[in-house]
């Protein structure tokens, strides 16, 4: 007879690594997975760069076939999106009914922020799911002026996208710089010089005021009252958790699910990982929402040490990320957006650098442009804890 | 015991391998990644499987040998 069932609410990237991690710990309990979406799990970062480009398909993002779940004795219900949450009895709601559970983890992620405009039903879209990106690849298939709201990281790949197919770009920022904050303003001008390089018209400090347009979009009016004719807008507005669900079950509940140090969410048989999970992270004290790969990753390990009886550490990330944007590798690690910066070689203007940011006299962030050896070199000298000094030779040598 | 191999095309060289399962995957003499020790046994086995789930691109294969496995 089965012992535990641990029931995994969400169907992305966080869910299918919570379930491979607890297998390969030797869990031998039922594990069921609950995803609202139709498909097969699968990966998001290639949806904006490749399956925007063309370069792969739609149905090459999925993480692993259907068998491979069955295999790994896991029950995955797609289309099955989950509705409430009792935790005093254990269970959830869902539209199928209800399940019991001995321990939830809370895996539901995220979802574009809603665009603040009134819309015409076409040519303005998101990007999140597989059925985003096809829509999105469809409109680029039909050669549109194109016009990105936000420079964020998503926001930036579909420009970047949209311009290796040879698409007139507008990129409308509101901040005076983008990615000021997550990388610093010096390496930000960095991002805004590529963009202008590689033919994107990139508008900062302002915004978009207004769709316009009647069945589909023929323009966008900016807050400077500059009008930007256009056939497609794609909005990269950032991104708002799911957690609608979790109404009225007690649970914390404040821009994610609230988590302590262990990313246990409340009662001590539910957890969260992923862009869902809100925790304090102890390096900085801050309180974090993860909204990188690498943090869902490292959260769903985490959550399967914990149920597995690992020993109670704080949960504690790396921070790595990457980018892609017209043809060039960003790869960051640690705390990208410390005061002292120091190229480390290469130069911001040029096709490649390694940036070192420091702090309290260590090295605590590294971002790389094409530099893959080097920046896998520093970011193993920072998690020594290489000093700030000596960061170059250990750097270069 | 198993043989652990990366796909050059795929890996972006996020060093995530090197950190997780230090002992298989590091850097070799023209600083470059390579696989250290590309047949793994015991407990770096464990680790290897943890890089191969960290890896952003599932660069990482791990071909496990059925017959030492059963044996
Ligand atoms: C276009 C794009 C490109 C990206 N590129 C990069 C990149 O280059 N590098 C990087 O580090 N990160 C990137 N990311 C971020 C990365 O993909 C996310 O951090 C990661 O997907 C988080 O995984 P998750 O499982 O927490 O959430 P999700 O992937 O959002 O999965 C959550 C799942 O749960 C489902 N769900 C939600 N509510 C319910 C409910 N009530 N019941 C049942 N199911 C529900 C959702 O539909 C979804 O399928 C990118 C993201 C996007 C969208
Ligand atoms: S984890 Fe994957 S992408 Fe990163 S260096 Fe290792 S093989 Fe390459």
């Amino acid at each position: 007879m089965r012992t535990r069932r641990v029931v995994v609410a969400g169907g992305g990237l966080a869910a299918v690594r919570v379930t491979e991690f607890l297998r390969r710990r030797g869990f031998d309990g039922a594990v069921v997975v609950l995803g609202d979406e139709p498909h097969l799990p699968y990966d998001r970062p290639p949806l904006s760069k490749d399956v925007l480009t063309g370069k792969s398909r739609p149905q090459d993002v999925t993480f692993k076939d259907g068998q491979a779940f069955a295999d790994l004795d896991v029950e995955l219900r797609t289309g099955c999106a989950v509705l409430g949450l009792d935790p005093v009895r254990g269970v959830v709601e869902t539209v199928a009914g209800r399940v019991p559970y001995d321990d939830l983890v809370v895996c539901t992620g995220a979802r574009p922020r809603p665009v603040p405009w009134q819309t015409p039903p076409e040519g303005v879209l998101v990007l999140r799911t597989v059925d985003d990106a096809v829509a999105i690849r469809a409109e680029l298939e039909r050669r549109p002026t194109v016009v990105v709201a936000g420079a964020g990281f998503v926001g930036a790949e579909v420009a970047s996208s949209a311009r290796a197919l040879g698409l007139d770009v507008t990129v409308v920022e509101v901040q005076p710089t983008p990615l000021a904050r997550a990388v610093g303003p010096l390496v930000a001008a960095a991002f805004v010089s590529m963009h202008r390089a590689n033919g994107t018209d990139l508008r900062c400090g302002v915004a978009v005021a207004e769709v316009l347009g009647r069945e589909r979009v023929e323009a966008v009016r900016l807050t400077d009252g500059s009008v930007l004719p256009c056939d497609l807008l794609v909005a990269g507005l950032g991104v708002v958790p799911n957690v609608e669900w979790l109404a009225g079950s007690g649970l914390r509940v404040d821009d994610g699910v609230v988590c302590d140090g262990q990313l246990c969410a409340g009662p001590s048989n539910v957890h969260a990982a992923g862009d869902v999970a809100r925790w304090t992270d102890p390096r900085t004290g801050r309180s974090a929402r993860g909204q990188q790969w690498m943090v869902a990753v490292e959260q769903a390990r985490h959550v399967a040490n914990r149920l597995t009886g690992g020993a109670p550490a704080p949960f504690t990330t790396g921070r790595y990320f990457w980018t892609h944007q017209y043809g060039h590798h960003f790869q960051f690690a640690g705390d990208a957006g410390a005061r002292e910066v120091r190229v480390l070689c290469g130069a911001l203007e040029a096709d490649e650098f390694v940036v070192g940011y420091g702090d309290g006299g260590r090295l605590v962030g590294v971002l790389a442009k094409n530099r893959s050896a080097a920046f896998v070199r520093a970011k193993t000298a920072m998690d020594r804890g290489v000093a700030w000094d000596d960061v170059h030779a250990t750097v270069l040598g | 015991m198993a043989d652990v191999t990366i796909d050059w095309d795929r890996c972006i060289h996020s060093g995530m391998c090197t950190t997780i399962a230090g002992n298989v995957f590091g850097m070799g003499p023209d600083a470059r990644l390579v696989v250290l020790h590309p047949t793994v046994t015991g407990a770096d086995l464990d680790s290897v499987h943890d890089a191969a789930a960290c890896c952003p691109v599932d660069a990482i294969a791990i071909a496990v040998d059925v017959v030492a496995a059963d044996g």
